[in-house]
């Protein structure tokens, strides 16, 4: 027993010490940082998922935002009012969690007195953050947020890169409609989550205006890992067309599911995970002519100052990180494209300067076009759809940007 | 409808894997082990790598695997969790969670957030019956599940080592009073259960996504399979997790998708309330 | 049974140490005008942590009924806070007193078959239970939003009287929540509940109504930890199921309860104290590492501390620094 106590009051000897280095942070004593001593600095904070269930997204975010600070800084910096101001992004990990991203956002604005705030992945977490930095009247550059309750609380702050979540998830049901035979039944199936949900109820309405009968319409909780149950409901009820508005491990288990249980649809569409590259990694063959929803892809054809075309782009990324760009990674860059432009424009980094700057913004980029609406909301671009052919992805919707033909309706699972 | 039973019966089975090893180390040793689905979680990234670099199919690899964390699961329990055991049942809750938070880290740490999957030749391949389509692989899943329960059920019925088991869960002080090694009893019995946990992760692996971040919703089950077929009761298990998937398809079928985790909740709930030996179970040691 | 009151400044006088609260309240009373505004919502979260565990430590320390899943009634309240403010456009205050009680008619209503349950049946019932009513507030799409979540009214004030405000709010319910523990833990209903964590059916022989004495422990700990969880949808203005009702957050509870001690008055604060900022130090620092860090810290904790942090300073090395006083209690009756 002796011993024991002894390891107890050193544990407990390191717990008060720990705890007096905590009080001496808190108070700034150690650990104090520069801020912006050179002045011609500006600083970034970015609260992203390094861990918990959206530390992918989170990962491919932070790329985007790390390709265009080292673009940036390797011309120099940003030009604002004449001089030359280099970026610094502070990242902290929001575990996935809305909380932790709030407090975070917070950290970043009264401890690390950051300028600009670059908001999280996805449109729940955004919500929560953003209403921090609308309180603290920082601006947040929200590259990955579409839902439009986010935007439709009346925040002066706030900026959202990506056009809206209901308008790019109808693209299907616009691409459904140009495809002979004509698509009469459709089943939609969608996790219960913010953005999930808002994409799948503007979807089924989209559809039945355009005279397709949604025959299947089913809400599964988050995190789900078994949907044979459904894709049997699916198979009954008829459909002619799958689609859902999951998330990447949704979409993976969705087509598993088709295939496994034979469900011979003539289009199995998902949202953004077809076009991510761990799609094809992980479904291999199965993948094939599965079709998705993307934002942006490096044969989008769209081009503006600073990176270029889409293509030059991509070349830069591929440059980096030895694979092609997802919009994941181009919608972050583009947010901070944005903000660049609307610093030169400005002239000052002054947040209500930049903030009637990003107002004004009308340009087209690499990315999208891009023009922030009354409520800060980029709404002026156009989505893509996208078909896996060969393992790679390819354009099949708008027509003007369309690589090949789409393969429809995609052969039954026995005969490929 | 016949398909939907086919979906369930065939759920069951891994559910039945996942909950079973849980089931045996709660009724054992009255810990609720929350480092359970880190355990599967593990052993899913094992087969992943055997797969991807050697190409051993993963049906051939839980060998490997389970023998793997059976040796794991042992140190885990002999130099670690035995300090502890018998003590207040959150105490070791509280432990097995720590073990969680280190193994997620881990997983992050190496292989980052990645999403991978094991894709043998004959996935997505099945039986078909008229209408009714059998996936060859959850078949596969449920003959190990039945397999492995069965052998499970053998050796705590047969075997010295499994009777002796049997005797510390029902009675740890009778069982060292006639001379059994309770340490190395509960160290077996750890071992044992994370073996069992890795035969669900391999083959967990062929039908799910292999993230960091997979292992919370498996432990949510394993809670309801052990609670239903009750605790420490191998076969009880795969009553356990057919019940669950029954209700759960059928939560979808009859009330729609979104119900399908509450129809099971409720009866997780009823359950314990009512019968907490578990739906086949008979009391256990821990109920004392 | 002993338990150890602690009082930091033991054998000095009373006018001294009434000098030494005072201090303390006006160090408290400072903080939000001072510090840094993360800072600020550091120590709101930590008091916010303080009520839930000193919850927990009720119905699991003092009542020996270990409620894991009682994040439930965090869950309930931010709800309820949140459906009445924003629905039904009710003041802040009201619509918080009435999650309270919410909260704690939910536990009463519930702790009568639950409570049955024993051990750690009631753990997994109460995980259940927590788990059954994140799913059932997911799918009354029309209450709560559903999975998309609920926005609460944005208050109006600039941020730093904003966050001042949240900041007391939540300090005053911690420090009610400790005064009503520490009066619970002398009081005969407080003997009550710790005869039936030392021997339920004692209790019964000896006269306590079991049943009752536990749902109303039970509903006193729900009634705070809703009340905590009010305070956190109004702060954060948005709140949505998996957040709320996180079995993550319930574990943690349990984490803080037993590295401070179990069924003490003071232990929960300790506990609350060193995981709160201790974790701020960890992430600030180790991003990479920080569940492990925790994981390990973990470990740590239940092999060498198991009794908690409180019980460490009852050690006479360590004990001189705190100076403790032993208090005797009645022990419980053994049969």
């Amino acid at each position: 027993m002796g011993s024991r106590i002894r390891f107890r009051e050193w544990f407990f000897l390191l717990a008060l010490l720990v705890m007096v280095g905590l009080m001496m942070e808190g108070c700034g004593l150690i650990g104090q940082q520069a801020t912006g001593a050179g002045g011609n600095v500006v600083k970034i904070g970015a609260a992203l998922s390094a861990t918990g269930a959206l530390a992918r997204e989170g990962e491919l975010m932070k790329r985007g935002y790390e390709l265009w600070k080292d673009t940036v800084n390797e011309k120099g910096g940003i030009d604002v009012g004449g001089k030359k101001y280099k970026v610094d992004i502070i990242y902290y990990d929001d575990k996935g969690d809305a909380t932790t991203a709030g407090k975070l956002v917070e950290k970043l604005i009264t401890e690390d007195k950051v300028d600009f705030i670059m908001a999280p992945y996805s449109s729940g977490i955004t919500a929560a953050a953003s209403a921090i930095s609308e309180k603290y009247q920082k601006i947040m550059i929200a590259p990955l947020a579409n839902a439009d309750s986010v935007y439709s609380r009346g925040f002066k702050y706030l900026f959202g890169v990506l056009y809206p979540v209901g308008e790019g998830f109808g693209l299907h049901i616009d691409y459904l409609n140009t495809l002979q035979p004509k698509v009469q039944k459709i089943a939609i199936i969608y996790p219960d989550d913010l953005y999930p949900t808002t994409a799948a109820e503007v979807v089924k309405k989209k559809a039945e205006g355009a005279g397709m009968r949604v025959v299947y319409f089913q809400k599964f909780p988050k995190g789900t890992q078994d949907l044979s149950a459904l894709i049997s409901g699916v198979k009954s009820s008829g459909a002619e067309a799958l689609i859902t508005s999951g998330y990447f491990e949704d979409n993976v288990l969705m087509v598993k599911t088709a295939k496994e249980l034979k469900l011979n649809v003539k289009y199995l569409g998902g949202m953004g995970a077809p076009t991510q590259p761990d799609f094809v990694k992980t479904l291999g063959k199965n993948a094939e002519y599965v079709i998705g929803m993307s934002q942006w892809e490096p044969t989008s054809g769209w081009k503006g100052p600073f990176f270029g075309s889409s293509q030059d782009y991509n070349a830069l990324y591929k440059k980096k990180y030895n694979e092609d760009a997802t919009y994941y990674t181009a919608a972050a860059s583009a947010g901070g494209l944005a903000l660049q432009l609307a610093l030169e424009k400005a002239g000052s980094v002054d947040t209500e300067k930049v903030r009637t700057a990003l107002r004004a913004l009308d340009v087209e980029t690499f990315f999208t076009p891009i023009k922030f609406d009354d409520t800060g909301f980029n709404r002026s671009g156009k989505g893509l759809i996208v078909q896996i052919k060969d393992g790679k992805l390819n354009i099949v919707y708008p027509e003007k940007l369309a690589q090949s033909k789409g393969v429809f309706p995609m052969p039954e699972w026995d005969k490929r | 409808m016949l398909q939907q039973l086919v979906n369930a019966l065939l759920l069951g089975g891994i559910y039945a894997l996942v909950g079973v090893g849980f089931s045996l180390i709660y009724g054992v040793m009255n810990i609720i082990n929350l480092a359970h689905g880190a355990l599967i979680m593990l052993a899913a990234y094992t087969t992943f790598w055997v797969f991807q670099l050697y190409g051993v199919d993963p049906f051939a690899s839980i060998v490997i695997s389970m023998a793997l964390f059976f040796v794991i699961g042992f140190i885990l329990q002999k130099y670690i969790v035995n300090r502890v055991v018998g003590q207040n049942v959150l105490m070791t809750m509280v432990l097995t969670y720590g073990f969680e938070l280190i193994a997620v880290n881990f997983a992050l740490y190496f292989w980052h957030a990645d999403y991978r999957a094991v894709n043998p030749t004959y996935a997505g391949t099945g039986l078909e019956i008229g209408d009714v389509v059998v996936p060859y692989i959850k078949l596969g899943i449920l003959t190990v599940a039945i397999v492995l329960t069965s052998l499970l059920y053998l050796f705590m019925t047969r075997t010295k080592i499994g009777n002796a088991i049997q005797a510390t869960s029902l009675n740890k002080d009778a069982a060292q009073l006639v001379g059994i090694d309770i340490q190395y009893i509960y160290s077996f019995t750890y071992g044992l259960s994370a073996a069992l946990a890795a035969a669900a992760g391999t083959l967990i692996a062929i039908v799910y996504t292999v993230t960091p971040s997979m292992e919370g919703g498996f432990l949510g089950k394993a809670f309801v399979i052990a609670i239903l077929g009750g605790l420490g009761n191998s076969l009880g298990a795969i009553v356990g997790g057919v019940v669950l998937a029954l209700a759960e398809t059928f939560g979808v079928v009859v009330f729609g998708a979104a119900y399908q985790q509450i129809v099971g909740y409720v009866i997780f709930l009823l359950v314990l309330i009512v019968r907490p030996c578990g739906l086949v179970g008979r009391r256990f040691f821990s109920e004392l | 049974m002993m338990a150890t009151r602690l009082t930091f400044l033991g054998k000095i006088s009373r006018p001294l140490r009434l000098i030494a609260y005072a201090a303390l309240a006006i160090l408290l009373g400072l903080i939000p005008f001072t510090a840094d505004g993360y800072w600020v919502r550091v120590c709101t979260n930590f008091f916010m942590f303080v009520i839930m565990v000193e919850g927990v430590n009720i119905i699991s320390g003092y009542t020996g009924y270990a409620a894991l899943g009682n994040v439930v009634f965090f869950g309930i309240g931010a709800y309820v806070t949140a459906i009445l403010m924003s629905t039904f456009g009710l003041d802040f205050f009201i619509a918080l007193i009435l999650a309270g009680i919410v909260a704690g008619a939910f536990a009463f209503g519930l702790g009568m078959p639950i409570l049955r349950t024993k051990g750690h049946y009631f753990v997994m019932a109460t995980i259940g239970l927590n788990e059954l009513v994140k799913q059932v507030v997911s799918n009354l799409d029309s209450l709560t939003g559903g999975g998309k979540g609920i926005s609460l009214p944005i208050p109006s004030m600039p941020p730093r009287i904003n966050y001042a405000f949240f900041y007391f709010v939540m300090l005053a319910i911690a420090i009610i929540c400790v005064f009503v523990v520490y009066r619970l833990s002398k009081s005969k209903f407080g003997y009550g509940i710790r005869c039936i964590k030392a021997n339920e059916q004692a209790a019964g022989v000896m006269g306590i109504n079991t049943t009752m004495y536990k749902a109303l422990a039970w509903t006193l700990s729900a009634f705070f930890t809703g009340l905590a969880g009010g305070v956190y949808a109004y702060w954060q203005t948005f709140i949505e199921p998996p957040v709320v009702f996180d079995v993550v957050f319930a574990i943690k509870m349990f984490l803080m309860l037993l590295l401070g001690g179990q069924g003490t008055v003071l232990g929960p604060v300790i506990g609350t104290f060193v995981v709160e900022f201790l974790g701020e130090l960890i992430w600030g620092h180790a991003a990479d590492l920080q569940l492990g860090i925790l994981g390990t810290l973990v470990i740590v904790v239940v092999l060498f501390v198991p009794q908690g942090l409180v019980e460490v300073t009852r050690n006479k090395t360590i004990g001189r620094i705190f100076s403790t006083r032993r208090v005797k209690e009645p022990q419980p009756v053994e049969f």
